[in-house]
Formats: structure tokens, C-alpha cells, sequence
């Protein structure tokens, strides 16, 4: 008996919940929750905010609300399932939070409102990011420069990875900061309904008080890492039902389509995909060490492929929106490009570093 | 595309030197005279080689004034606004004539060859792959009036059509045949048997009486004619198959709102309904052997498919280059980072795969199939004799109708037919399948870029679904690859 995964009673209770918050605010609107919208984000924030969720990687006396690993599986894979976009902006916020708790020895600190919402700019995945914003000293404060393109998720404050001349910082900025830039290109692809922006910084200010150096252990990144699996293992769950639905209804050629060799070979993957990744999600989630991505680069892949798969399965209406499918697919590519490849690809960069410095030592 | 960027420029001068451009230009994968198949082409038949250099030197030219510089604001347009059409690129599209490209010169077509129509539908889907589908649906529907051999009605058709390129007035064609409940088994002469359909026709004095009920007809939104099948006897759906010319605003007849596609927003593809629709009998397109027809269309049509698919990994390949011409990394030039490297190679692969794949089967339909047998119509015919009465008379005789289907039968074989579909069907899935992975890498290149619009790269991936899912699913051409090759 694993007792990280063996708590149904807990995980059953918070699908319940988070089924119900999704018939109640996603379900009506699902079809208007594919393109930036600051407004009904902002009633949907509030609604998740009543879950209790977004405070789940807070400390306790916070006003955190800690989750076992099966809990927090349960609460990304079933948000995930029900909409991706919206359970990626609450990734954002919670490993924003668990990197500032980590940054900060293991508490929040008093510069920051604990119920704000969250924004990393950059991958969460990343241990040790590569970022392209600096941080340089000035008599006055400290002064942030540089840009990249960012989800923001209409959040309160982002949190940035910058390089100072001494090591890595983190630093949380408020969005409305001043010098802070963020001109938005909204995705044509995925996660549409999340707003995407360059992020630009110039000479922008940074509050001593919400500068922190940046965790060397990696947890939060390692605790994202679960986070993300577990959003895209529900989203194949969602996935694989829908495609297993349609063929079990839909005939070709006098036989329900399910019954055609062509048709299992597509759906019967995503089906045998979907327990494995429930134990990597929750396993990744239970263990506590230097997060490296790899659930979450694992599990994407299958993820592209299933929704590959569940629209071929649908043919001709699985390319159309009205049966959903297609957005999932578009959903977990722009995970994938956004910070999942993008973390592989600075993780390697940080490896081929780190040797290049190690054997320039030894020389 | 490949814009000129000098990414170099700014860079201090000894840094630059050690940087050198990154190697981002890609004639040699673009141009039809450098591809594999060319000199051989050149050397046996000069005029196919000279139609195949010139259209696709036409299209680029239009592409690049008429089409490029419009793509992301009119895929961002078409998300919101599904009854977008892009008329102004299909108006200036007129002077290249594709929407003649497949229809003899004897009714004043642009009398294009399988081989070039296929290098055609590569350089526009290089472009937009939406646009070509405008132009595919359209041919798609009109090679099943060319190989139903009705001569009648491809006079009447294929002259309004010539006409119009001409006029400046395009005439555009859909197909109807997709049923609600049946998808590629209505593409198969012996699924179809079992397939659940909903389209009926009954004869009635003067002509006949239509009910039908169709879905992803491909310009149904905008044709000016809709070319419809429907079945007189659902137990026997092959040999009862019937095709019907019907303009939209017939009375019973309704073109229901345009679909919400992922991609290919260019091509609008509406449901279509007919309710007791009167059509009268010289509307009614003529074939003795409506099974023979579907297979003979299906030889002509699944190559293109995957010649579009050749051309979304072209142009998936030549916005990723524009990418990396100005893309840096700490360490320098993006494109020079081995992974990036890989995926470039293997983009280059599916383009050279894809395009094989569809030259080869152009090449078997130009040779043994039906592009073979009409090759017995003139190539060039003076307007004066195409609108002559004679040849009226001669085209609207039954007779010849008759004639020239048992010629067809004799010259060509069923069993070749078969192959050669098989063939096209190797290109579509190949190609498709390809095209998918390709623009799937070029995401991943792209990385935090790659839901950026202004790149154009994510649009190619969904535009490349769609190719997988159409003209019969890649799992059902997989099956008549089996069919068609295996004795």
C-alpha cells in the first residue's frame, strides 16, 4: 500500500467539488472561454478562489490550505479536464507561490497579500531558468531590464527570474508596475483564453521586499512539474472519454466505429496512457527534490498525440469546435512549445553551462 | 517568405565574423526545376515540364502580393467571423485560372495535366492551404462531373467556368456528398453498402425530387453550383448513385450556417439540406457506372491532398527559417543549436517524402489513368470552334457518352484504376501524416513564439489536420492502398 496514493475518499471529494464549480462557470461558457476575456476571468478567479484551491501551496498559518499529493491530482486533473487554460493560469499561480515559499525559507512573507493572484513569467518547470531579464543595483533600488513573452493570466504580480551580477533573483513585480511593459499578442493557437504578452522591463524598480534570492533546490519547480502532469493526465482523461463516447456511437461502413481495428488503434493508447500517468502525476507530486520536468515533458507528448488521435477518431466533426476536441489539442501544443520545450531547452542550456564551468575548473 | 533579414547587422564586428548567417535560404527545396523528377520531365515531355515551371511561378507571384501579406489578420478575422471568404484573393486569383485548371482545352480550360494541377496545389497550400482547398473543392466537385464523362454538362459547366476566369466572375463549385451519419465509407464502393445515408432521390416527371442531408461541403457557402449526390435505392446505393447540379436558392434547398473549423478558415464548409428539391433532368449528370466514377475521382483528387500536404511542410519550413534568420539564444544563433538542427533535417525529409510520394502517383494518373485517356481531347482548341455549335451538338449527344465510357473502361483497367488510387492514397495519408510532425516540430522550434500569430507557423499545424481527416481518413486510404497494391 502506497499511503502518498491511497486516499479515494479525499481525491472523490474534491473531483465532486471541482465537477460542480465546472457545471456551474465553465460548462455555460465554454465556447466564449476560448479568447481573452479580463472579465470573466476575473468571475472565474473569484469562483475558484471559494474551492479554496488557490491558496494550496501556501503555508498554513497564511491561510493555506495544504492538499495531500492525491488531493492535489485530483484538483489539476479535473480542473484540467474541464478546461485546461484556466487549471494552467492556477499552475502558474500556485508554483509562483511555492517558489516564493521557497525563496523565502519556507514562509510567506509579510510584503506580499497571501490572496493575490500569481503569474510566473517564464516556465515553472524550470529549476535553474535561463532568463533574459537582469537586475542591476542603483542607489536608489534595485532596477529590473529586459523581455520575453509571457502568460500573465490577468494576475496581480509576476514573478520573474532575473540574473543579478551576484546569482539568479527572484523578483515579484506588480503587474501595473512602473517601467513594467506588457504588450500583448493573444495566442491563435491555444490556451486562448489566457492572455499573452511581452513582457518589458526597463530599468523598472524593484521593492527590496519582494526580492528574493532564487531557491537553489528546485522544489518548486519539482512541485510544478507534478502540477502539470496532473493537468495534462486529466486532460487526456477527458480525451480519451470523449473520443471513446463518440466511437461507441458513431457508425461507418454498418459497425459502431469502435469496432474498426483503424478506429481502436487510435482511441486504445489514450486509454492505456491514462493510469500510468496517474501514478506519475501523483508520484511526482509525493516526492520532494530538484524538479527536473520530466513527468510533465512525459506526459505532454502523450497528451499531443491522444488529441491528434481523438480528432481523427471524430474525423470530420473532431476538427469542427463544437465538439471540443480540437481544443485540446491546441491546449496541450501551446504547453508543450510554451514551457514545456522551452524548460527542456533551458535545462540543456544550463547543463552544457554548468559542464563548460566544471571543466574549466578542472583545467 | 524567407524575408530578407540580416540578423548579423548591430552585432560588433569580430562577434559577427564568428557568427556567420545561419544557412535560412531554401530555393532548392522550392523551386519545381530543382526537384528530383524535373530534368527526366524536361527531356520526355518539355510542355508539361514548361505548364508545370510557369504555374507555379504564376501562383507564387500571386501568393506573394495577393495572399502572404493578409494571412494571420484574415485567420484571426475568420476565427470570430465564420462567413469570412477571401474574395479579394480569389478575384485576383482569376488571371492564374484555377479554377479551370483541371477542365479541357475543348471547353476552354486551362487544360492542366494531374502533374502540374498536383505542383499547383503545392505552391498555393504553401501559401494557405485554405485557399487551395477553395480551389480543390471546386475540382473535386468538377472531376466527378469530368469522370462521370458527361459531355453535355461539361460543356455547359466547364464554358461558365472558363467564361467567368475570363470576366473577372468566378464560378465556383461544391461538392455535396459527405452524409450526416457516413463519412469515408461513402467514399468506398463497397462500404457504402453498409454506410447509413440520408440522401434520396425519386424520379418524377421533367426530372427528379431530392432529399438530402450533407454535411463539410467545401465551398458550400459560396458556390454557385452545388454538385450533390443521392441514391434512389439505399440496399443499393452504388449502381442507384445519382449526381445533381443544383444552384443555391433552389426552392427546398438550404446552405446551413459555415462550420467552426480549427483550420483552413479560407475554405468555408456548410451543412447542406434539400427538402423535396426539384431538379430537373438536364441538371442530372449522366454515368452509366457511378462506381467506376467514385474510384476514377478518387485517382485524381487524394494526389493534390497530398501535394497540399507537401506544400503546408513547405510553408511550415519557410516560416521556421524566417524564425531562426533572426532568432538568438545566450549562446547564439538558435539555428545552430543541434536539436534545431534535427528537426530541420527532418522537416526537409517530409517535404522531399511528401512530395515524391505525390509527383509518383501524378505521374502513374498522367500515364495510366484518366488523365491518359483524355489525353485524346485537343490540347489547344480556338475559342471559335469550342463554342461552335457543332461541337455543342457532338457533346450533347447521349451516344458519345456511352462511347467514350466503354472506350475509358477498355483503356483503362479496373485493376489500374485500383493501383493508381492506391497510389494517391499512399500520397495523401504519407504526405498528411508528415505534414502533421513537421508542423509539430516547427512549434516546438518556435517554443514561447510558437502561439505567436504574426510567425504563421501554428496556423500550418491546423491547417494540417484537416488533411488526415478528408477525402477519405488516412485509416480508410490506408485500406485502399491494401486493395490496391496486393494481389
Amino acid at each position: 500500500m502506497n499511503p502518498a496514493i491511497d486516499d479515494p475518499s479525499e481525491e472523490r471529494a474534491i473531483r465532486e467539488m471541482l465537477r460542480a464549480f465546472s457545471q456551474k462557470h465553465l460548462e455555460p461558457a465554454w465556447d466564449a472561454l476560448d479568447e481573452v476575456d479580463a472579465t470573466r476571468f476575473a468571475g472565474l478567479r473569484a469562483a475558484l478562489r471559494e474551492t479554496g484551491l488557490p491558496a494550496a501551496c501556501l503555508p498554513e498559518e497564511a491561510g493555506g490550505v495544504p492538499l495531500s499529493p492525491v488531493a492535489r491530482h485530483a484538483a489539476l486533473s479535473t480542473l484540467g479536464a474541464a478546461h485546461p487554460a484556466l487549471a494552467t493560469a492556477l499552475v502558474s499561480h500556485l508554483a509562483s507561490q511555492a517558489l516564493i515559499v521557497e525563496a523565502n525559507d519556507g514562509q510567506w512573507p509579510a510584503a506580499l497579500p497571501a490572496d493575490a493572484a500569481f503569474a510566473i513569467v517564464g516556465s515553472p518547470l524550470d529549476a535553474v531558468p535561463e532568463t533574459p531579464f537582469r537586475l542591476e543595483d542603483t542607489p536608489d533600488a534595485p532596477r529590473l531590464t529586459g523581455s520575453r513573452r509571457a502568460m500573465t493570466c490577468h494576475a496581480d504580480f509576476l514573478v520573474i527570474p532575473a540574473q543579478a551580477s551576484d546569482g539568479l533573483r527572484l523578483c515579484v513585480m506588480s503587474a501595473s508596475a512602473e517601467g513594467l511593459d506588457c504588450r500583448g499578442t493573444p495566442s491563435s493557437h491555444g490556451l486562448a483564453l489566457l492572455p499573452f504578452a511581452e513582457i518589458g522591463a526597463r530599468n523598472a524598480a524593484v521593492d527590496d521586499k519582494h526580492l528574493f534570492a532564487f531557491p537553489a533546490e528546485g522544489r518548486a519547480a519539482h512541485e510544478a512539474d507534478g502540477l502539470l502532469a496532473s493537468l495534462i493526465a486529466g486532460m487526456i482523461d477527458e480525451i480519451s472519454a470523449r473520443a471513446i463516447d463518440y466511437a461507441r456511437q458513431r457508425q461507418q461502413a454498418g459497425r459502431m466505429i469502435i469496432e474498426h481495428h483503424a478506429v481502436q488503434q487510435l482511441v486504445g493508447p489514450i486509454e492505456m496512457a491514462r493510469r500510468p500517468l496517474r501514478a506519475l502525476a501523483i508520484a511526482t507530486l509525493a516526492e520532494s527534490r530538484a524538479g527536473d520536468g520530466t513527468a510533465t515533458a512525459f506526459a505532454v507528448q502523450i497528451a499531443r498525440r491522444a488529441a491528434l488521435d481523438a480528432i481523427q477518431t471524430f474525423g470530420g466533426y473532431g476538427y469542427m469546435q463544437d465538439y471540443r476536441v480540437e481544443r485540446y489539442l491546441r491546449d496541450a501544443n501551446t504547453l508543450e512549445t510554451f514551457w514545456i520545450h522551452a524548460a527542456a531547452r533551458e535545462r540543456d542550456a544550463a547543463l552544457r553551462r554548468s559542464n563548460a564551468l566544471s571543466r574549466g575548473e578542472a583545467a | 517568405m524567407n524575408a530578407p533579414v540580416n540578423p548579423v547587422a548591430g552585432l560588433a564586428g569580430a562577434h559577427a565574423a564568428s557568427c556567420p548567417t545561419p544557412r535560412t535560404r531554401m530555393e532548392h527545396l522550392r523551386d519545381f526545376r530543382h526537384f528530383g523528377v524535373a530534368p527526366l520531365i524536361e527531356r520526355d515531355s518539355p510542355a508539361l515540364y514548361r505548364q508545370c515551371v510557369d504555374v507555379q511561378a504564376e501562383i507564387r507571384s500571386f501568393a506573394d502580393r495577393h495572399v502572404r501579406p493578409h494571412l494571420a489578420a484574415w485567420d484571426t478575422q475568420a476565427k470570430h467571423d465564420h462567413d469570412f471568404v477571401p474574395w479579394s484573393a480569389i478575384e485576383a486569383g482569376l488571371d492564374v485560372r484555377l479554377f479551370s485548371m483541371g477542365i479541357p482545352a475543348l471547353f476552354g480550360g486551362r487544360n492542366m495535366s494531374p502533374v502540374s494541377v498536383a505542383v499547383a496545389c503545392e505552391e498555393i497550400a504553401a501559401a494557405d492551404a485554405g485557399l487551395m482547398v477553395v480551389y480543390g473543392a471546386h475540382a473535386l466537385a468538377w472531376m466527378l462531373i469530368v469522370t462521370s464523362m458527361d459531355l453535355r454538362m461539361l460543356q455547359r459547366l466547364g464554358r461558365e467556368i472558363s467564361d467567368g476566369e475570363k470576366n473577372g466572375k468566378p464560378v465556383i463549385l461544391a461538392l455535396a456528398h459527405t452524409e450526416v451519419t457516413g463519412g469515408s465509407d461513402v467514399e468506398d464502393v463497397e462500404d457504402i453498402r453498409k454506410a447509413r445515408l440520408t440522401s434520396r432521390w425519386e424520379k418524377v416527371p421533367g426530372g427528379y425530387r431530392v432529399r438530402a442531408h450533407k454535411v463539410f461541403s467545401s465551398n458550400g457557402g459560396i458556390a454557385d453550383y452545388i454538385v450533390l449526390t443521392a441514391y434512389g435505392d439505399y440496399a443499393d446505393p452504388m449502381n442507384t448513385m445519382r449526381s445533381f447540379v443544383i444552384r443555391p436558392g433552389t426552392p427546398g434547398m438550404t446552405i446551413g450556417r459555415p462550420e467552426r473549423k480549427l483550420g483552413q478558415r479560407m475554405c468555408l464548409a456548410n451543412e447542406i439540406t434539400c427538402l423535396d428539391v426539384f431538379v430537373p433532368d438536364e441538371d442530372t449528370i449522366e454515368s452509366g457506372n457511378p462506381g467506376r466514377m467514385l474510384d476514377s475521382t478518387l485517382t485524381l483528387t487524394r494526389a493534390p491532398v497530398g501535394a497540399m500536404a507537401a506544400g503546408i511542410i513547405r510553408g511550415v519550413l519557410e516560416r521556421t527559417l524566417d524564425y531562426l534568420a533572426q532568432k538568438r539564444t545566450a549562446s547564439g544563433w538558435l539555428f545552430d543549436e543541434q536539436w534545431v538542427q534535427m528537426a530541420l533535417a527532418d522537416m526537409i525529409f517530409a517535404l522531399q517524402a511528401a512530395r515524391g510520394l505525390y509527383i509518383d502517383a501524378s505521374l502513374l494518373s498522367e500515364e495510366y489513368g484518366f488523365a491518359q485517356f483524355m489525353r485524346q481531347m485537343p490540347a489547344r482548341v480556338p475559342d471559335l470552334i469550342g463554342r461552335s455549335d457543332a461541337v455543342r451538338r457532338v457533346t450533347g449527344a447521349k451516344l458519345l457518352n456511352t462511347l467514350m465510357q466503354k472506350q475509358y473502361e477498355r483503356k483503362v483497367s479496373d485493376a489500374q484504376v485500383q493501383r493508381i488510387t492506391a497510389n494517391a492514397s499512399i500520397a495523401k495519408f504519407g504526405g498528411t501524416d508528415l505534414a502533421v510532425n513537421a508542423c509539430m516540430k516547427a512549434m516546438e522550434i518556435l517554443g514561447e513564439d510558437a502561439n505567436d500569430p504574426r510567425w504563421g507557423v501554428e496556423k500550418c499545424l491546423r491547417d494540417a489536420k484537416l488533411g488526415q481527416i478528408f477525402e477519405g481518413t488516412n485509416q480508410i486510404c490506408r485500406l485502399h492502398t491494401n486493395r490496391g497494391l496486393l494481389a
